[in-house]
């Protein structure tokens, strides 16, 4: 399956079929019955229904991937990533923030250039992991405009195995004095 | 108890103290010391630690954080074990706050990332849980700082909790306590920016979701925290922030909080007919979707007093622009950039161009936005943002006309419609203008639609949308009827769209779109699969006055769509 940069508007979809499925005529008297939308194509938005805003401007670069096959533990699994943009070369830099979850393979490019990425430039990555769970490898795309470079970035979620990904909590989960359960943060002392 | 001894604790303590003195008056040896208060004062400063963006957003200069007050934060006094709650208050807006405790004893002060008061209700929470049955968004924990102490015997006014970052020696090492904090304040800058044009504005509550493990990730998948992006949704009232650490936080990126911050105002105090989806500086966008983020962007520089707008990312990497200066593509009522400049010019007292002579302050910008905008019958976009602030008896309407001149707008008769405009971008091609067509009962037109500005199949760009204006003079039940004209192919024989889904024929036709709307509501939608044409009548009677109509092209935003498909589609509209 191919992944594409992540597109709010797809992405409400799931929340919007849902929705749709269900006005009818339960809508108000001048909303047509309508038959089920086919399968991957976004219901109508409304102003006041739930969706996702467009999300913070971004770089003019659109980046998309495919995870080829299932990764096991210990074996190279290949990432096709696709990079997009009209506004001219574009250096991508792979990283991996959790180098106990994941590795490049040997001789994998961190760094590259494209310099004609207009129609959609697929590059080759493989890394290898290192324990199941779901595991990150990020990329980020930098191109040059008249107003100075402009950047985006992705991560690539990838599967191993069946073992949950593992969150970062970000202090201590507590129970507070009403039973909810908040996220503790020390405090330093401010002189 | 805790509230008995706070009243008169002091009362008895001195008491207590005179009882000393007197009883040991005669004695020729020193007085014995008095004894230890019952109660003690505890106050001080609350602040987090707040990174600014390098010069050019090139990342954030973490190792000289600004020190800012915990602003209207709630503040709450626990026992050492954190179980009970024996006191609570608001911070100032110097982030002061202050308790009576009982002496020699240890607590917990707890700062709440949290904003409660009669007029908004703010909660920065945690959206990431991987147990695999996650409590609903808005039960997920909440941050809080928390400063264990010990009251000691004397009265102490130098009890100062900070939430600090958590980066030391080039990375993050310690809990990034600072981050839901620089959320939470940013926010109420927003809110009293707006509250001070409107003492009587009622904020909603809303939820603001960060975690360290949010990221740019797809699919998305709110409890692995793989965000699209740091984004608002609408309705269910909630902010989704990034954090992934060397890859893209936003939570010191204050202009981005409050883009998206101007987008719950739009949802909760004025209205958009934007439909999202991803967009770039420099793009063509579609009216409703430029002016949308236009709007959020100049919001931004107005409520921060800063047109320096910046996005950094992981490391020593970002990008932004100048809400006054930057110009990035054409100018045009396509452009969110021109928008930004637009709106933030006719706010600022800074007159950097020959058009920027004046200011009408955020009152009637303000007004435009909470009132007709929010019930236009047109679309949501500059046109009738403009009209209507011209409409606001300002007095400045020369200014204003000087300021869409220079935006590339024509401001003579201007209208809600765009009626008048002229610029349908550089080169002026195909499918943009008119803004809208006008459709009469009975009469065919002819419009098409055009995915030219569009290279990755977005479908949220100029011309990919195009807008009919329908009068009904009185209510008549309506049927809908958009044919593809030519129709770019022609489905095989007994072809059924709904039949199987893995049928890749189903992404390979035309496939007509189209929402009948009312004041932003929709009245009638066709948005079947059906290949070439979508017929729909409406159930009832639509009542008398003006409808706008949206049409597009599905397989112009349909990833699965053929390569070869045309990018200029055009469809027979009618409406009996």
């Amino acid at each position: 399956m191919i992944h594409k940069t992540p597109n709010i508007f797809a992405a409400s979809a799931l929340i919007l079929v849902g929705i749709a499925a269900c006005q009818g005529s339960s809508s108000g008297p001048n909303v047509t019955e309508q038959p089920a939308t086919d399968a991957g194509k976004p219901a109508p938005t409304v102003a006041d229904a739930n969706s996702a805003s467009p999300g913070k401007p971004t770089a003019p670069i659109a980046i998309s991937y495919e995870v080829i096959g299932n990764a096991i533990v210990g074996f190279p699994v290949s990432i096709n990533v696709v990079v997009t943009s009209a506004a001219g070369p574009v250096d991508v830099q792979y990283s991996i923030i959790d180098g106990s979850a994941l590795m490049f393979q040997s001789g994998q490019v961190e760094r590259l250039k494209i310099a004609d990425p207009s129609s959609g430039s697929v590059q080759q990555l493989a890394v290898v992991p290192q324990r199941e769970g779901r595991v990150y490898v990020n990329v980020s795309a930098e191109v040059e405009t008249p107003d100075g470079s402009m950047i985006r970035s992705i991560a690539i979620p990838i599967k191993v195995g069946s073992a949950p990904e593992e969150a970062t909590i970000n202090g201590e989960l507590v129970e507070g004095p009403e039973g909810e359960t908040v996220i503790s943060m020390p405090a330093q002392e401010s002189n | 108890m805790g509230k008995l001894i706070n009243r008169y604790g002091r009362q008895l303590a001195l008491l207590a103290t005179a009882i000393t003195i007197a009883a040991c008056g005669k004695s020729s040896s020193s007085p014995p010391p008095p004894p230890p208060p019952a109660t003690v004062a505890i106050s001080g400063i609350l602040t987090y630690e707040f990174p600014q963006p390098f010069n050019n957003c090139q990342g954030l200069d973490l190792d000289n954080p600004l020190i800012r007050p915990i602003r209207q934060a709630t503040v709450q006094l626990l026992d050492a074990g954190g179980t009970n709650l024996l006191a609570s208050m608001v911070s100032n807006d110097s982030g002061a706050y202050s308790f009576n405790v009982g002496a020699a004893t240890d607590f917990i002060i707890r700062v709440r990332a949290e904003l409660k008061s009669a007029d908004w209700d703010v909660e920065v929470r945690n959206n990431v849980d991987t147990s695999g049955s996650p409590p609903p968004l808005g039960q997920r924990p909440i941050y809080a700082l928390d400063f264990p102490f010990n009251s000691g015997t004397s009265d102490n006014p130098n009890v100062n909790p900070l939430a600090a970052t958590g980066w030391t020696g080039g990375s993050y090492t310690g809990t990034r306590a600072a981050a839901p904090f620089a959320i939470l304040d940013t926010i109420y800058t927003a809110m009293r920016f707006v509250a001070a044009e409107d003492p009587t504005a009622n904020f909603t509550a809303l939820d603001a979701f960060w975690s360290p493990d949010n990221k740019t990730a797809s699919p998305t998948d709110l409890a692995a925290g793989d965000l699209p992006t740091t984004f608002y949704s609408v309705g269910a009232s909630q902010l989704f922030l990034l954090g992934l650490a060397g890859v893209d936080t936003d939570e010191f990126d204050d202009q981005v909080v409050v883009h998206e911050w101007g987008h719950y105002f739009e949802d909760k105090f004025s209205r958009t007919d934007s439909f999202g989806g991803s967009h770039a500086r420099g793009d063509l966008l579609d009216s409703r979707l430029a002016f949308s983020e236009g709007w959020a962007s100049a919001l931004s520089a107005m409520s921060l007093d800063n047109p320096a707008y910046c996005d950094t990312f992981g490391g020593s990497s970002g990008f932004g622009w100048n809400a006054e200066s930057s110009r990035f593509g054409p100018d045009g009522w396509f452009n969110e950039q021109t928008v930004i400049r637009l709106i933030y010019d006719l706010w600022d007292t800074d007159p950097d161009i020959v058009a920027d002579t004046s200011s009408i302050g955020f009152g009637p910008i303000y007004n435009v936005m909470a009132g007709p905008q929010s019930t236009t019958e047109a679309f949501t976009s500059i046109f009738a943002f403009a009209t209507y602030l011209k409409q606001q008896g300002t007095g400045q309407d020369a200014f204003i006309d000087a300021l869409l001149t220079d935006s590339g707008i024509n401001p003579t008769g201007i209208d809600i419609w765009g009626s008048t405009e002229q610029n349908a971008s550089p080169g002026t091609p195909d499918d943009v203008l008119p803004v809208y067509t006008p459709l009469t009962l009975g009469v065919t037109e002819t419009i098409c639609v055009n995915s030219q500005f569009d290279s990755g199949r977005e479908g949220n760009k100029l011309s990919e949308h195009r807008y009919l204006r329908l009068n009904l003079a009185s209510a008549a039940q309506v049927t809908f009827s958009m044919i593809a004209n030519p129709a770019p192919s022609q489905p095989t024989g007994g072809f059924d769209c709904t039949a199987d889904p893995s049928d890749p024929e189903n992404s390979e036709h035309s496939d007509p779109d189209f929402l009948v709307l009312r004041n932003g509501q929709i009245s009638v939608f066709g948005w079947s699969c059906a290949p070439n044409s979508e017929i729909v009548a409406s159930s009832g009677s639509l009542s008398a006055g003006d409808f706008v109509i949206d049409i597009n092209e599905f397989r112009h935003e349909d990833d699965n769509s053929p390569a070869g498909f045309p990018e200029r589609v055009c469809f027979d509209f009618t409406a009996n």
